[in-house]
């Protein structure tokens, strides 16, 4: 199979939008819930399309455009999102309704964009693309699964190019509801925020920002399984542990959301340095589009910040090869998945 | 010629029955299952729906989950269709960490969420819903209740949501990178997406009619159903013979309109052109369609349209089976699969209930349920919202 790369990745977070800004002059944040920094929408939105679309959908669209820029890639010959909660605020305008006012009177226009896939339709709908288009909506894993699906059409040669994005957005209520139930807030570190990543995936490239080299995904694995699949994965790339530059992490000081991660690098990697990256991205369901946005502009600038290091493991001297990322939740769902820098870098 | 995809097993729950027996003996002497609201707490009694004639309690003391667990419908719903696939396809929990598993869904726990959002907002006492509301929550209850399956995963594309899932589970046996899937849909009613259609004024008070002149929208339904797919190696390991296979697939957006088809109906034609292009067949192989047929006005004229051209005004025959499930929403793609595996195996064509007129420019939907000659080919077209269209093609088992 011919190499798949990141041809180009962009996103809008508590950074600054559009930006790899974070990599030398990060933005630090000490409360529970931030929204996303919106970059100045009417560079890329005519009036209409502000006034008529949600912020998620505003983001996935700026965002999108901007990977169609980057690479000229207009109609990807798939689009694939994943999404935690979907389009929350419409959600909840339409069930607030439903609650407040009974079952009368209510507007279509809340639920029109309600449903988790509005996000992948408006984009096929605005980049005119009648392509493979699917919407993953499955918690911390949401975004991962949209990959994987790419990934695979990739390996049987259905696409040659895809735009795979994370989105999520966080209302205040939300917020309040995640926090009941101790996913986010309370006195434990992290801020509660949002997503908006698009990554432009391509078959026909030569360069880009990294290649993905594999990637692999479980469900409630046993010891076993996670070594048989680590050693599958590691053979596939042509690794060892030891040969990998650095392995990144979902750990955000949440000390039982972080426990399987340290369980993970000590069992496993307790020779290679560990990266982080929700100190700067927050917390979010599809936080883990940040890793592999992150991850691939690492790998292309050939050079890690020091604020994502973590650990014991000192960082390699040597610029960055290759990362493995590890996502996972509640030690159920997994997600591992591969890059290696492009020669030259 | 790609390397073939075995059905093993499927499993179903609708309004017309509770498993695959009912929901045939329903289908053969054209039993509608839409009838007036009975189970969901709404007060829009004058619209018909299918539901799933069980309650939240009896089908969790069926399935022997403890009373007061936190559940909700469907999840049960879930539960209930994949025990049926499970067993037909012999996988007991060993095979599970081997085998995949794919459940579209988009309403998820959002019954329990209606119900209960105040709480949510003000106090911690239904926290345990707040933890299912999300759609990934239902594909691990389901999951959870037979074992430990190696993946699952949870596509999410409005109402072809569980077709989708079976695409996905197809391409990764194709990839190698699964032996076994197991893969569709369920969804139960809520008030939330009655209410949702309503506003879009596409529910209509009297029983649907797909495909007639004087259709006037859809009646909501709820229900599940999986297949069990997989090599043949694997299926050959369990001395188990396919029930039909899966030959081809498409998955386009028809880019059109948010919650509309285009007039031409280009995103479900490319889906039919791809899934008998994947198949290597030509239009003249098909012996049956399940429609999308959901009733409403635009939706069966933009689907005639695309079937019209794709056939060139030789249609084979066609039906919409919602005038017998209603319209279960993200499950329908699984459901009416489900169906169409029954037409293979008992050669029959589900009749098209409550047609009467035709529509202009439209299709006549199937009124005789003895076919005109052996079926061996079906297409089964599933759309969503945002013009998430899909398409399958199943062929009938042949012992060479």
């Amino acid at each position: 199979m011919k190499p798949v790369y990141i041809q180009a990745a962009d996103q809008i977070s508590l950074q600054a939008p559009l930006s790899e800004a974070w990599m030398k002059d990060p933005i630090r944040y000490d409360v529970p819930y931030a929204r996303a920094v919106d970059p100045d929408f009417k560079q890329w939105l005519t009036p209409a399309e502000s006034r008529r679309l949600g912020k998620i959908l505003k983001r996935a669209w700026v965002t999108a455009q901007s990977v169609f820029r980057k690479t000229g890639v207009e109609h990807p010959d798939a689009i694939l999102v994943g999404t935690g909660l979907g389009c929350m605020e419409n959600t909840e305008r339409f069930l607030e309704a439903l609650c407040r006012d009974g079952e009368s009177l209510l507007s279509p226009t809340h639920f029109m964009q309600s449903t988790h896939n509005t996000i992948a339709s408006l984009l096929a709908l605005r980049s005119h693309t009648h392509g493979y288009n699917i919407t993953y909506s499955h918690k911390d894993v949401s975004f991962d699964q949209a990959l994987l699906d790419a990934w695979t059409q990739f390996r049987i040669g259905n696409i040659r190019t895809a735009l795979v994005g994370g989105y999520d957005e966080l209302t205040p209520s939300y917020f309040t509801l995640l926090e009941r139930i101790g996913y986010m807030g309370g006195s434990q570190p992290g801020t509660g925020s949002e997503t908006a990543v698009a990554l432009l995936l391509s078959m026909e490239a030569q360069q880009g920002l990294c290649e993905l080299v594999s990637m692999r995904m479980l469900y409630r694995p046993t010891e076993q399984a996670l070594q048989e699949t680590l050693h599958s994965l590691l053979d596939e790339a042509q690794l060892t542990p030891e040969s990998l530059s650095a392995v990144m992490t979902g750990v955000s000081g949440r000390e039982a959301q972080d426990a399987p991660y340290h369980r993970f690098i000590q069992q496993w990697f307790p020779e290679v340095p560990t990266l982080r990256y929700k100190q700067w991205f927050g917390l979010s369901y599809t936080a883990s589009a940040y890793a592999v946005y992150a991850a691939a502009h690492c790998l292309d600038q050939g050079f890690i910040p020091d604020g994502m290091y973590y650990g014991p493991t000192p960082p390699r001297s040597e610029p960055p090869q290759t990362l493995l990322l590890l996502n996972q939740s509640e030690d159920k769902e997994y997600s591992l998945i591969i890059l290696r820098a492009l020669c030259g870098h | 010629m790609k390397n073939p995809i075995w059905i093993t097993g499927a499993g179903i729950v609708s309004a017309i029955g509770l498993d695959k027996l009912e929901v045939l003996d329903a289908l053969l002497h054209g039993r509608s299952g839409i009838g007036p609201v009975r189970y969901l707490s709404t007060t829009h009694t004058e619209f018909p729906v299918g539901e799933v004639p069980l309650s939240n309690e009896e089908l969790q003391a069926r399935l022997g989950i403890p009373a007061g667990t936190p559940m909700i419908r469907t999840a049960l719903l879930g539960m209930w269709a994949l025990q049926e696939a499970l067993q037909e396809a012999r996988l007991d929990p060993g095979l599970l960490p081997q085998t995949a598993f794919l459940s579209g869904t988009t309403v998820g726990g959002m019954d329990k969420s209606e119900q209960y959002y105040p709480d949510f907002l003000s106090n911690d006492t239904r926290n345990d819903y707040i933890a299912l509301h999300d759609c990934g929550s239902s594909t691990e209850l389901i999951a959870d209740h037979f074992g430990r399956f190696g993946f699952v995963a949870t596509p999410s594309t409005a109402c072809s949501s569980a077709l989708n899932a079976i695409i996905v589970g197809a391409n990764l046996i194709r990839s190698g990178q699964a032996d076994r899937v197991v893969a569709g849909g369920s969804e139960c009613l809520t008030r939330f997406h009655l209410n949702g259609f309503h506003s879009l004024m596409i529910l209509d008070p009297q029983p649907c009619r797909p495909f007639d002149a004087s259709r006037a929208g859809l009646n909501l339904g709820e229900g599940a159903a999986y297949l069990v797919l997989e090599r043949p190696e694997t299926a050959l390991a369990r001395g188990i013979e396919p029930l039909a296979t899966l030959d081809g697939y498409g998955n386009t957006c028809d880019a059109f309109h948010q919650t509309a088809s285009s007039p031409e109906g280009e995103g479900a034609f490319l889906a039919m052109q791809a899934a008998l292009q994947d198949a290597g067949l030509t239009p003249a192989d098909v012996d049956y369609i399940n429609a999308h047929g959901t009733g409403t006005p635009n939706n069966d004229s933009s689907e005639s349209r695309a079937m019209l051209r794709l056939f060139h005004h030789q249609v084979p025959p066609v039906s919409s089976t919602k005038s017998a499930t209603g319209h279960t929403t993200s499950a329908s793609g699984a459901i009416e699969t489900v169906i169409c595996l029954l037409a293979l195996q008992h050669q029959f064509l589900p009749v098209n209930l409550n047609w009467k007129e035709p529509m202009e420019e439209g299709i006549i939907p199937v009124q005789e349920s003895r076919p005109q000659r052996e079926i061996r080919h079906v297409l089964c077209n599933s759309f969503g919202f945002g013009g998430n269209d899909s398409s399958l093609l199943l062929s009938k088992w042949q012992k060479s």
